[in-house]
């Protein structure tokens, strides 16, 4: 019996459940959040690649923030093929504000993803966010091992357009939006289980509450008419 | 051999517009007082009709207002050699033409950067870095390069077919022969350099001195003459001059910085650290104040060392306005154990050079950008490549913007808002915007704006 697994053991992709315990040489990155902390077992892989399943403009990379902003060595970090023009500012709000930021912007499905192999291998980058719809699992698997071998993370941002499929990938996980923030549902997370989801709240846009705060004080508003007679 | 020439023909003026950017809106020009000639011209002195060639008097009545920078041949060697360091990450052989030109060869590149559009692209890019204007043109050998380059063909050219097609195009005044040679020629009945190059040089020596005829086997690539190659002195000491007498030590700031950032490439690439940084400044009559600038243990980043030079300068008091900057540095120390961070960091450098290049040359250069900045309400007006444009914005901008704006068409609910933006009164392209946040039933975030005709359209996301 030991012998006919013992084979099973050696492969790297396979691990046994009891396992992920122990998987503590796994490095991870502080998300910022308690419980998305806990359900992932410490926080996104620090390199490999992830896929983020959700709706654009639901705060899915302000979320992130700590993960934009955490860059020690001065690395770069690069957009492919985002569904518009990145503004400079929004980034300096997300605490990234030096110039050592690029947008790439590719013709073809091919080329998206020529280019983040690119990024990844040339080790230049701390983070590669990359919007491709449909990857495949062959593709998928390349660019995560190269990933984890060129010790790079690399985002990869998927609307539900397309049927969901199973990925060799380091962390899979699907964003909803609820209440102040976001639902997290993890599909997979090496070294962990899966089908975990926690909510987390968190706020990227202002809203107009002060001004309804003001409007229902109505001590206020009495004060103000009185002086204005 | 296959060398590329550069003709930097505005430097004095790229080095300021490059430190103080508000220079470009008012017309300066750099004049050289010997000859009476105006021989650098910006932008906006162009406008007021200003050209190069010009006389002092005539430049100063067709534009009232104008910056006049003295022209000095040894300030733009300095600039020129502080190029030729700032490329010597990229190549090693590298000439200089003082004072203000220079030659790579690129042949012996094309191995390690795989092909000759990888390696212009990152030395193109490089000088776009640098923030310099240039005429450029390559050639078999250096002497052809200039002539191409005299003659603005800014064209890679590598075939020899096309190189003496080009060479053949070209006039002889943009040849390095004397003009009393090139009368001359003249008179014998050479007109163009496609007949001066068809002669057999046993002929021309019959009738023209020796310095013409190994000139010419030069520039057919027949003999190579002897040239001292650029090779980075062992101590730093880079000088910058700013376009105006500086009284306020906060104004001192981006010079100093450029020096700074000067010095640290020339580290990088000797795999050398310093603790101790001396700048120079020069007053009109006061004897010259040193500004030392020491830290515990070596540096390497730009960011460590501009927070001491920014409490440095915070507490200076400076005893007449500043003419000129100079950053000495003397003692250069070598790696150790507990400094192996910086190297790290200097493969990621060069790392990030090559990644660069590589996709310019594969996607196009449009394809590969920065994200959008600028110094206007409108967004539609933010322009990729702004390294200087604040990103303090009183409202708060969409992370996604659209490339065009698109008719708004779903349901949604008004979060925050209005944000009122009229602006473009000045150029003709008038917005009169409401600008709100919305957020849709299925939890998007948009940026929305009402027209001035009350049409809806989406900005973009907040991603």
């Amino acid at each position: 019996m030991t012998q006919s697994t013992s084979s099973l053991q050696q492969h790297p992709a396979i691990w046994r459940a009891s396992d992920s315990l122990k998987h503590t040489e796994i490095a991870r990155l502080n998300t910022g959040y308690d419980a998305l902390n806990t359900i992932l077992s410490g926080g996104f892989p620090a390199a490999g690649l992830t896929r983020i399943r959700s709706l654009l403009g639901i705060g899915e990379i302000s979320a992130l923030k700590l993960l934009i902003s955490h860059n020690p060595l001065q690395k770069l970090l690069v957009f492919i093929n985002p569904p518009g023009k990145i503004h400079k500012s929004w980034l300096a709000s997300l605490g990234q504000t030096s110039n050592t930021v690029h947008v790439v912007y590719c013709a073809t499905p091919e080329q998206t993803l020529w280019t983040a192999e690119q990024c990844i291998k040339s080790e230049a980058c701390y983070l590669v966010l990359m919007w491709h719809q449909a990857i495949e699992p062959k593709q998928a698997r390349r660019l995560q091992v190269a990933a984890a071998q060129h010790d790079t993370l690399c985002l990869l941002y998927e609307t539900f357009s397309h049927q969901y499929n199973a990925l060799p990938v380091a962390l899979d996980i699907e964003l909803q939006p609820a209440g102040n923030g976001l639902r997290i549902t993890v599909h997979k997370n090496i070294g962990s289980w899966p089908g975990q989801s926690t909510q987390i709240t968190f706020k990227h846009t202002p809203d107009n509450q002060a001004i309804y705060r003001a409007m229902n004080n109505t001590v206020a508003l009495q004060a103000l008419s009185a002086q204005v007679g | 051999m296959l060398w590329v020439y550069f003709d930097f023909y505005r430097l004095t003026l790229d080095q300021i517009e490059v430190t103080v950017p508000a220079q470009q809106d008012t017309a300066t020009v750099v004049y050289h007082a010997s000859n009476n000639q105006l021989i650098q011209v910006n932008r906006a002195a162009q406008q007021a009709g200003l050209k190069p060639g010009m006389g002092m008097a005539q430049a100063a009545a067709l534009c009232a207002q104008l910056t006049i920078i003295d022209y000095q041949a040894e300030y733009e060697t300095k600039r020129l050699t502080a190029l030729a360091n700032r490329l010597y990450q990229l190549a090693a052989d590298i000439v200089l033409y003082e004072p203000n030109g220079l030659a790579v060869r690129l042949d012996t590149l094309v191995k390690y950067y795989d092909g000759l559009d990888c390696i212009w692209a990152a030395l193109s890019n490089e000088l776009q870095e640098a923030a310099v204007n240039y005429h450029f043109a390559s050639a078999w050998s250096i002497e052809a390069a200039i002539v191409l380059t005299n003659y603005k063909v800014n064209q890679l050219l590598h075939q020899p077919q096309a190189i003496k097609a080009a060479l053949a195009r070209c006039p002889l005044w943009a040849t390095q022969v004397e003009p009393k040679q090139l009368q001359a020629l003249k008179r014998v009945g050479i007109n163009s350099l496609a007949e001066l190059l068809n002669l057999p040089v046993t002929e021309l020596g019959k009738r023209f001195d020796n310095k013409l005829i190994s000139y010419l086997c030069a520039l057919r690539a027949e003999i190579v003459p002897k040239r001292i190659a650029y090779h980075p002195p062992t101590t730093f000491c880079h000088q910058l001059t700013p376009s105006y007498e500086i009284s306020e030590a906060s104004r001192l700031t981006p010079w100093l910085e450029t020096l700074l950032e000067e010095f640290l490439t020339y580290a990088r690439l000797r795999n050398k650290l310093t603790s101790h940084l001396q700048f120079s400044l020069y007053f009109r009559d006061h004897p010259v104040q040193l500004l030392n600038i020491q830290s515990a243990m070596p540096l390497s980043q730009f960011s460590q060392w501009q927070s001491l030079l920014r409490l440095k300068l915070e507490t200076l008091t400076l005893v007449a306005p500043v003419i000129q900057t100079q950053l000495n540095v003397v003692a250069l120390e070598a790696l150790t154990e507990q400094t192996s961070d910086f190297f790290s960091n200097r493969q990621h450098v060069f790392a990030q050079k090559h990644l660069i290049s590589r996709l310019k040359t594969r996607l196009g250069e449009a394809a590969v950008s920065t994200p959008v900045a600028g110094e206007d309400h409108r967004i539609s007006h933010h322009l990729p490549h702004q390294p200087h444009s604040s990103t303090n914005l009183k409202h708060t901008t969409p992370g996604i913007c659209l490339l065009a704006c698109k008719l708004l068409s779903e349901e949604c609910h008004i979060e925050y808002g209005p944000v009122r933006i009229h602006a473009g009164w000045w150029d003709d392209d008038i917005q009169k915007r409401d600008y709100y946040i919305a957020r849709t039933p299925t939890g998007q975030r948009l940026s929305i704006f009402k027209a001035h005709g009350g049409e809806w359209f989406v900005q973009g996301w907040y991603c």
